[in-house]
């Protein structure tokens, strides 16, 4: 019987009301929402839930965790891009070992052959007397991208929220992208995929999850926009077991590998942070912490590789 | 004598290739590892996490595809009672099932509660029965002007809610995939009146577009409550103001908006040249109709 | 001028397309044979997919791509011979006007069919004009070799038409009389329709050349829009032009000592124009050696970094046999042959001819695919056959079925129609009488 629980719990099922009614009347969709849940709209199909008081409550089947399937979006949209995000990466190459675990979770959940890696971990020995390191290297989704700018059917695509993407049922196959890419991450698909099950190839084709993958067209690393829109973090991200890699969006200033979460403009002034190959203007969106300070040998990575 | 002989060798025989039968079975057989773990959000909606993976050479894979049974208590047998679903887990290994409103009364006889995840036996695994412990809490959460967050936990002890002390609290503000924390302190610790203090250091944050941000105050993994997640609006961010000059037109940008300068240049010289061989055709045509006018004349 | 007065029905029945012999049967068979061949290595191809290549993600262009860039070369020889030498008041080419308006046509059909068999999804290649970005080098390839094959075909045609008269000359209308009919019946021959003939053939004379500079050019920039070590170059579209010239000139010295050998027209292609042409292909020869040097020494001379592994593999790594017997063998030493007079003669310069159209060939893809393999980033982690390229056998035998194929168009040409400009050489004659 306590008045004061009652009242902050009506408080806050008020909030949680007012956000559902807000996030269902907007009519121009805000970057933040301010209900329970990431930018998901909701569907207006309501779910019966028992709280934690044991009141019965209902919840929008949307705002429902973890994010279940998300509608299909239209190919305007996904060339479009979400709203208001700007993604960004940053990779802390002091904490990479090649243990590979990001590629395998990415080849997993593409259904991409492991001779075609999206994700290329490469062993950088630069010069003769400076520190070799292994580099994770993802697509950069180039705010000037060259691969964009030679394709002729429009097939790959840059979209507002930075995220570039290949449309597979429109790739004509001239590998002009892969000619013009200087990060040589594009791979093309020589043969019928066989990591694609029947089932799959027949699935329409999805830009944001990039499968099926289809032959005679190109692939590539995606920045997984199907999580992001789920405010979930890319594979690879979640699959590193040192935290490597961290995913964030520019617009908030902050990246995150899931456990750690730093601010991004205080992450890269204070570590350093740098682009691969800048001076050819590319303005690529994935930073990389200089590899010091690292508790584990080189070589390390190399008995890996040929296990 | 003979027959003695017989008999004993198919009685070794038949053991040996039972044995052996068994022994290939649990050869295939990898162990399965189900992980469950409890969720709360704004001490409200609430919802159960189940991952399952298997040992494969060493290695741990996700087990797709596994019928994993939840309940709310479990009785003096270990199993379970109180069914709150069967989910199947997807790609990831990852199921999620929240708690149905049919199961209200046994929820409300206790504040301590016992999920427990069973799967059965199947080709691949042998049968699993994982639990968690929970006891119902509460964070709250409040804020003074000059950004000091202040949070209460509290557990539901004997129909009322009392403070706890010594629980591990996070502050944080709300980022995509993760949440940042609102100064340099890890996290903190509830004292006696179950509060932490902290200030909100991180200036300069973009909000959304009015410059809100969602501050939060968790409870990560914690052995006696789960996982607690507590989010906030305030108003502590920088306006952000949505760049609506993307769709300009580049060299990069879609075929609808090439660069000016390309388009004219471009569009000139396809109408200059086309334009000449369509005079040539035209003068090949007036070639044409002079040969079949001289036809007709000779004729 | 070693040239002997013929009369007019001489020279008519000099020129006049003639059945095959015995060696004409044998080489269009085989002509024949590489064109099944290489087009059931293409059927192979469509159904296994690009996998039946020796192609994979680093090296992702390879012989198709460099065929393409040499049959785009060759076709400019077209504008050479024709336009260029025509507008410069040159008389003496006037035989070799049609054999390189021949070559053009072919060679830039079959550049438009190795791009389609190059390409990945040849079921999309609508999606090239539904969808083009205009910003893309290869919607400004498709552009031009579209146009340029249109001007070519004109300049084909339209000095065709007096010829046609003279095919048609008392021959009933029946098997291939009737296309001659079709093409050019409504010739007559009159002083008007040689007043507009004349206009259309300077007009397209002036037209082809700006078109022909750019086909190249425009072809060169599908490398030099990149940032690659070896394409990163401003150089690029001259040196292509350069390089363009030097191979079609070689090309239709071949072409000429074949027809004329073969057609026994020894009166109307004279050792004068072998003469005449060699000096060309010389000077063409000096300009693309100029370009070679300055391609090649300066990024020498600096080694920065993403060259070292590329300018090495050239000059003494895995390319540098082809390296240099393309540039001895192509260029310097047919150079040196045919500086002198006894080198410009007929023979001479058929063999040199071979050498440069062959060094041209291996030149090309020695731009296209060493650049492919000495990426910025290691190759590491692909299987070992991914740091190789050697064409499997689909892929040579697809080129070599396109090599065919444009050369058996250019054979069922000269089988039926004149390959030297009947009218063109009496009214020349002519002139040469009147004098």
């Amino acid at each position: 019987m306590d008045t004061n629980n009652t009242s902050r719990k009506e408080f806050l099922a008020g909030l949680v009301t007012t956000g559902l009614v807000l996030a269902g009347c907007s009519s121009k969709k805000s970057p933040f929402e301010m209900a329970a849940s990431e930018d998901v709209k909701a569907t207006g199909e309501k779910v019966k839930l028992l709280s934690v008081d044991g009141e019965v409550i209902e919840v929008d089947k949307a705002f429902l965790k973890p994010v279940p399937n998300m509608p299909t979006i239209s190919n305007s949209e996904e060339r479009k891009g979400i709203p208001g995000k700007k993604f960004v990466m940053v990779i802390d190459l002091s904490r990479c070992k090649n243990l590979r675990k990001c590629q395998s979770a990415c080849n997993h959940m593409h259904h991409i052959h492991s001779n075609l890696n999206w994700l290329k971990v490469y062993p950088m020995d630069e010069g003769e007397h400076t520190a070799p390191y292994w580099q994770p290297t993802t697509c950069m989704h180039c705010d000037e991208p060259p691969c964009v700018k030679v394709c002729p059917v429009d097939a790959t695509f840059k979209r507002e929220d930075g995220i570039v993407l290949i449309d597979s049922d429109r790739c004509v196959g001239c590998r002009f992208c892969m000619a013009a890419c200087p990060y040589s991450i594009r791979v093309f698909n020589w043969e019928k995929p066989d990591t694609v099950s029947e089932e799959l190839a027949h699935k329409p084709y999805d830009c944001e999850t990039s499968m099926p993958q289809k032959m005679g067209t190109v692939g590539k690393c995606d920045f997984c926009p199907d999580m992001a829109r789920k405010g979930e973090l890319p594979h690879c991200v979640s699959a590193c077991p040192n935290g490597t890699f961290f995913f964030g969006d520019l617009n908030e200033d902050s990246v995150t590998n899931g456990a750690e979460t730093f601010r991004f403009s205080d992450l890269i002034k204070d570590k350093a942070g740098y682009r691969l190959m800048d001076d050819l203007g590319t303005k690529p969106s994935v930073y990389y912490l200089p590899p010091v300070a690292r508790n584990f040998p080189f070589e390390k990575g190399m008995e890996i590789d040929k296990g | 004598m003979k027959s003695k002989i017989i008999n004993i060798s198919i009685w070794v025989f038949l053991i040996l290739v039972a044995g052996l039968s068994v022994k290939g079975q649990d050869a295939e057989k990898s162990p399965l590892i189900v992980t469950l773990s409890y969720f709360t959000v704004n001490n409200d909606y609430q919802y159960l996490k189940v991952n399952a993976k298997s040992k494969v050479e060493g290695k741990f894979q996700p087990a797709a595809g596994v019928e994993i049974q939840l309940y709310l208590n479990k009785d003096s047998t270990g199993k379970g009672v109180g069914l709150i679903g069967k989910v199947i887990t997807n790609e990831k290994g990852n199921a999620a099932a929240n708690i149905p409103p049919a199961l209200k009364q046994t929820w409300d006889l206790s504040p301590n509660h016992t999920f427990v995840a069973v799967t059965d036996k199947s080709k691949k695994f042998d049968e699993t029965n994982t639990d968690i412990s929970i006891a119902k809490a509460k964070i709250t959460v409040d804020t003074t002007d000059d950004k000091n967050v202040t949070a209460t936990f509290t557990e539901f002890k004997d129909n009322k809610w009392v403070p706890v002390k010594g629980v591990d609290i996070k502050l944080g503000i709300k980022r995509l995939g993760g949440d940042l924390l609102i100064n340099d302190d890890q996290s903190y610790t509830t004292d006696s009146l179950g509060k932490v203090k902290g200030e909100f250091k991180k200036i300069g944050m973009p909000g959304d577009e009015h410059g809100n941000i969602m501050l939060v105050a968790k409870v990560e993994d914690n052995d006696q409550y789960g996982n607690l997640r507590v989010e906030r609006s305030e108003p502590w961010g920088v306006k952000f103001v949505a760049d609506n000059d993307f769709f300009h037109r580049a060299l990069w940008a879609s075929r609808f908006n090439s660069p000016v300068w390309l388009v004219v240049i471009a569009y000139s010289i396809l109408i200059a040249v086309w334009g000449t061989l369509i005079y040539l055709v035209f003068l090949l045509i007036k070639i044409r109709t002079l040969g079949k006018q001289e036809e007709k004349n000779q004729a | 001028m070693e040239k002997i007065s013929l009369t007019d029905e001489q020279v008519v029945s000099d020129l006049l397309p003639k059945k095959f012999g015995k060696l004409g049967m044998v080489w269009v068979a085989i002509l024949i044979v590489f064109c099944l061949v290489g087009f059931f290595a293409y059927c192979r191809q469509l159904k296994y997919g690009l996998i039946v290549t020796s192609m994979r993600d680093y090296a992702s262009w390879g012989i198709y791509i460099s065929n393409f860039v040499f049959f785009v070369a060759i076709s400019l020889v077209g504008s050479l011979i024709t336009a260029v030498l025509r507008l410069s008041g040159v008389h003496w080419s006037t035989p070799l006007t049609r054999i390189a308006e021949i070559i053009a046509v072919s060679a830039i059909t079959f550049a438009s069919l190795i791009i389609i068999v190059d390409m990945g999804r040849p079921d999309r290649f609508y999606n090239l004009f539904l969808y083009g970005r205009l910003q893309s080098p290869i919607i400004w390839d498709v552009t031009v070799i579209i146009t340029y094959f249109f001007i070519s075909i004109l300049l084909l045609y339209i000095p065709l038409l007096p010829d046609m008269k003279i095919l048609l000359a008392g021959k009933e209308k029946k098997g291939i009389y009737k296309l001659y009919s079709f093409l050019g019946s409504f010739w007559k021959g009159t002083h008007l329709q040689f007043r507009i003939s004349k206009r259309a053939i300077n007009i397209l004379c002036i037209a082809i050349v700006p078109i022909a500079f750019s086909i190249h050019t425009v072809t060169s920039w599908l490398f030099a829009t990149t940032y690659r070590p070896g394409w990163d170059s401003t150089n690029f579209g001259a040196y292509f032009i350069a390089g363009a010239f030097l191979a079609g000139a070689g090309a239709v010295n071949v072409a000429m000592y074949v027809f004329r050998k073969y057609y026994k027209l020894e009166n109307y292609i004279t050792n004068d124009h072998f003469d005449k042409m060699g000096k060309i292909t010389v000077m063409l020869g000096m300009l693309y050696l100029y370009f070679n040097v300055n391609e090649y020494l300066t990024p020498y001379f600096k080694m920065k970094k993403p060259e070292v592994a590329f300018l090495n593999s050239l000059f003494v790594g895995q390319f540098s046999v082809i390296f240099w017997s393309a540039i001895f063998g192509g260029m310097i030493i047919p150079m040196i042959i045919l500086l002198f007079k006894r080198g410009r003669r007929p023979l001479p310069m058929f063999i040199c001819g071979i050498m440069i159209v062959v060094g041209a060939w291996f030149k090309r893809f020695l731009i296209v695919t060493p650049t492919l393999l000495q990426p910025f980033l290691p190759m590491h982690n692909v299987p070992e056959s991914y740091k190789h390229y050697f064409p499997s056998w689909e892929e040579w035998s697809i080129a070599l079925g396109s090599l065919a194929g444009a050369l058996l168009v250019i054979t069922f040409f000269a089988r039926f129609f004149p390959i030297i400009p009947i009218q063109e050489t009496i009214i020349e004659q002519h002139e040469k009488q009147n004098h």
